[in-house]
């Protein structure tokens, strides 16, 4: 009985088979809580169904399990989602964060990751630790990826490395305070969702996206500056968000200035559905703003060359 | 409407009948797959999943399949079905993954996560009944490797 849970040797079994060799075999299922024998049935769950557990947690969370027992103890070096936070500003904390990232890739086993996603005060003395870990998703043929960099200022912004540009497994990219800097364009044949916030632009950049990104549905920019006009030539994208952005366009289209700057323009673009942020949804007053915006957005889309929209734009 | 509702008989391990309506059965993947590649003779049999559970995942099933039930409504109720000793959890996880029910699955495997997250080591093991099998040298060992996460 206490040798369950002991068993190192990894359960490559489907995801759904009952193993053999696991414990709830010989006990089918018994809902009787024994008072003397209290098995451990969370451990005796096959690796898949405890990793599919551990993709939820943050990966301190995940390391720490290493302590529970011995079925544990390796357990956090086959997770799939890599999840990395780190709140603190100190030059200690930043370091043994990037300790501890470092230290964890080393040691991952899987050959093919779902996610990798890092949040700290990035500093560009730290260009070369962040070059590191995206090689390792290069690698590791991740798909979904998370950057999010703290910085002060964009002298602080982070590049996106050449060997990032092409990739068929990227599903899910979502970047901040990090340009995106494609020397020979874009090839991401494979990302639906596409988040950018806080991030140097230019027209060329947008168009490498528009084109390299055959799947893309969801694109987001926030915060993003660079760019006088937006081209957004996709046929697939569905939802497309430009926050921040815009808010500036109305605001200085007030002032009648600098219109001409910042003008934006969408051009072959299905709005299926649009709105500003999800806060919106549900407040009836804040739906009003998102109307008049839409209506002060289809106004600004003038030279649209093609475009179709959802019922929902059509009400405005 | 009545007249075209077709019957399914789920069969468990302790050998106990459910008759279930198609419709509300087939949230399951793995019976929607033997419905669709017909081959469902009388009964289905579950070989995973005793008949405790299986009353257990059929009342989130009906629950689930309500008509005109409010998203509030089933949040209390999701809410009161998760609130279980860990090995119920078990067992549900294992007939959900066993059913291919991915709803399900992730919803009960979020409840262990969120009984999981922000416990102790200690308090972990206290609450799935996880035994402790590190001498106190090996576990000061581990903690130094893990140092960052016991931060």
């Amino acid at each position: 009985m206490s040798s369950h849970g002991v068993d190192d040797s990894p359960h490559y079994s489907p995801f759904y088979c009952s193993n053999p060799s696991d414990q709830s075999d010989e006990e089918p299922l018994s809902w009787k809580i024994s008072k003397i024998e209290r098995p451990d049935r969370l451990s005796a769950l096959t690796d898949p169904l405890v990793l599919h557990i551990l993709s939820y947690l943050r990966m301190k969370e995940v390391r720490r399990t290493a302590i529970l027992s011995k079925r544990w103890r390796l357990l956090w070096t086959s997770a799939h989602n890599l999840v990395f936070r780190c709140t603190g500003k100190s030059h200690y904390s930043v370091t043994a964060f990037i300790t501890s990232v470092d230290d964890t890739l080393l040691l991952s086993k899987p050959s093919k990751l779902n996610k990798f996603s890092v949040e700290f005060y990035y500093d560009k003395k730290l260009v070369k630790c962040v070059y590191k870990w995206m090689i390792f998703v290069h690698n590791k043929y991740v798909e979904e990826l998370e950057l999010y960099l703290m910085t002060r200022g964009s002298d602080n912004f982070y590049n996106l490395p050449q060997i990032l540009y092409s990739n068929a497994c990227f599903r899910e990219m979502s970047l901040c305070n990090c340009n995106l800097v494609p020397k020979e364009g874009i090839n991401w044949p494979s990302l639906k969702v596409l988040v950018i916030r806080y991030a140097e632009l230019n027209s060329d950049y947008v168009d490498a996206i528009c084109s390299g990104c055959p799947s893309l549905e969801s694109l987001k920019f926030s915060m993003c500056y660079g760019v006088n006009l937006f081209k957004i030539n996709s046929e697939s994208v569905k939802k497309l968000v430009i926050s921040g952005y815009w808010q500036q366009v109305h605001d200085k289209l007030d002032d009648d200035d600098d219109t001409e700057l910042y003008r934006a323009a969408l051009v072959h673009a299905k709005l299926d559905f649009y709105r500003k942020t999800d806060d919106y949804e549900s407040d009836q007053s804040d739906f009003k703003i998102d109307e008049d915006m839409l209506r002060d957005l289809l106004e600004l889309l003038g030279d649209v060359e093609k475009l179709s929209i959802g019922s929902w734009c059509l009400q405005v | 409407m009545s007249s075209s509702t077709k019957f399914l008989t789920l069969k468990t391990c302790d050998d106990k009948k459910f008759v279930l309506d198609e419709a509300i059965a087939v949230r399951s993947q793995t019976i929607k797959n033997m419905v669709e590649d017909d081959c469902v003779s009388n009964v289905i049999p579950l070989p995973n999943v005793d008949s405790k559970t299986m009353t257990k995942v059929i009342e989130y099933w009906k629950k689930h399949s309500e008509e005109g039930i409010s998203k509030d409504m089933l949040m209390d109720f999701d809410k009161a079905f998760v609130k279980v000793h860990h090995s119920i959890l078990h067992a549900l996880i294992l007939a959900a993954n066993f059913l291919n029910d991915k709803e399900m699955l992730d919803m009960m495997c979020q409840e262990v996560v969120d009984r999981i997250k922000g416990k102790t080591p200690e308090e972990i093991r206290k609450e799935f009944d996880i035994k402790n099998d590190f001498t106190p040298e090996e576990e000061e060992e581990i903690r130094k490797e893990n140092a960052w996460a016991f931060e």
